[in-house]
């Protein structure tokens, strides 16, 4: 597993699940569950995500870079590019810092 | 005696021991949870007084270190390593070896005497601190989980009240406690999905009070409390709300992901199947009567809020 030592996002770069996690949809809201050697983690808090850090999760798969999935979103929410922008940003700077997502 | 078997939840726990298990062996909360012999649904735990060989060798993989416990696993086998840190904590460290599916467990400790083990009155058959961790992966495999909540028996209906810390689960315990209504555990109730519904299960790993009870009842309810200066029960329908906070008040249980997935599709059924209310509730009682009400079919009095 990559650990990204800065949060800092850089949308030229790819960002995917890391595979410390289990994350099930319920309800149109993402349960995430943070793991450690393959079983739950009782020391960690679990998040959920809301329908639109939803809708970024799916999305990061490791393939495309954030510029890309901006793209990708903005296309999907009908709302221009540079105002979705930060709002994905912080979702990611967010999901970065907890470890739920690396660099690809 | 040698062994003795208990039925919680629909499961039916031998325990079997090396020494003489008597009356004064396991606390007297367990009288109402024995039962004469296996069920339909049977797990087995054998106590030993004895560290097993080589126990060092046999420890692979330590997954889980903190305050209590370690927590070992292997492709055969869990194993729990369990010594006393708290003034509460019972006094002896214990190794617990279980199978994957849990449904075979060795418990094994040489610090409790033949003497001491007939008057221990042990607080759970797994001789650790509580058996949460057993009965998490025995209901996670049988389409359940532990709920922190505590539960009643409200004229056959269960209830289950859940909320933080602080938000009145004691308080309004006592108040139905004192109404006549049946608790069925505080603090940890265990919760199954069956072929209709949902089941509510008394259980003996309470909390600090010591209510358990053998009882099973439909689970008609949940009331996530919040103290107010008024009574009120909001049936909630924003499906969303009621996964969060049944997600919230689950007792995060010690499994693989598998099982994790399993639990999780587990409170999304719950949360689509059994109503959910906030409850909002002063110290006059009167919430206890609006509570049976519900069941009496007066469900004007539980209307979505405006």
């Amino acid at each position: 597993m990559n650990h990204t030592m800065s949060m800092k996002i850089d949308t030229k770069r790819c960002y995917c699940v890391s595979g410390n996690v289990i994350a099930k949809e319920i309800e149109g809201e993402l349960v995430i569950v943070p793991m450690i050697a393959d079983v739950g983690n009782l020391d960690a808090e679990m998040y959920s995500l809301n329908s639109t850090g939803l809708a970024v999760w799916k999305q990061l798969d490791g393939k495309n870079d954030l510029e890309h999935v901006i793209t990708a979103l903005s296309e999907e929410f009908a709302t221009p590019y540079d105002q979705i922008k930060d709002d994905v940003v912080e979702v990611l700077e967010q999901l970065l810092k907890k470890e739920l997502i690396v660099e690809a | 005696m040698n062994s003795k078997f208990y039925r919680v939840a629909g499961i039916t726990i031998e325990v079997r021991s090396d020494y003489s298990i008597t009356e004064n062996t396991f606390h007297p909360k367990f009288k109402q949870f024995a039962v004469d012999g296996p069920g339909d649904d049977n797990v087995m735990i054998n106590h030993h007084f004895y560290l097993p060989d080589s126990i060092e060798e046999r420890c692979e993989h330590e997954i889980y270190n903190k305050s209590q416990w370690q927590v070992f696993k292997t492709d055969k086998a869990w194993k729990f390593k369990y010594h006393p840190v708290l003034p509460e904590d019972p006094p002896h460290s214990v190794m617990g070896i279980f199978n994957l599916s849990y449904t075979a467990l060795d418990i094994y400790t040489d610090e409790i005497s033949e003497e001491a083990y007939k008057n221990s009155r042990f607080n759970g058959v797994t001789l650790f601190n509580t058996d949460q961790i057993l009965f998490a992966k025995l209901l996670c495999d049988r389409n359940g989980l532990i709920i922190h909540s505590n539960g009643f028996d409200v004229n056959g209906n269960g209830i289950l009240l859940a909320g933080d810390s602080g938000a009145g689960k004691s308080t309004l315990s006592r108040m139905l406690k004192k109404r006549g209504f049946d608790i069925l555990c505080d603090d940890r109730m265990f919760v199954r999905k069956l072929q209709s519904g949902f089941g509510l299960y008394g259980n003996w790993c309470h909390g600090t009070v010591p209510d358990t009870s053998s009882i099973s009842v439909p689970l008609k309810a949940i009331f996530f409390l919040e103290q107010s200066k008024t009574n009120r029960a909001i049936l909630m329908d924003d499906k969303k709300q009621i996964a969060r906070k049944l997600v919230q008040s689950m007792v995060k249980p010690f499994l693989t992901p598998e099982d994790w997935e399993k639990t999780l599709t587990v409170i999304e059924h719950l949360g689509r199947t059994v109503r959910c209310y906030i409850l909002k509730f002063d110290l006059s009682g009167e919430i206890c009567d609006m509570i049976e009400k519900l069941f009496q079919g007066n469900k004007n009095l539980f209307k979505e809020d405006n």
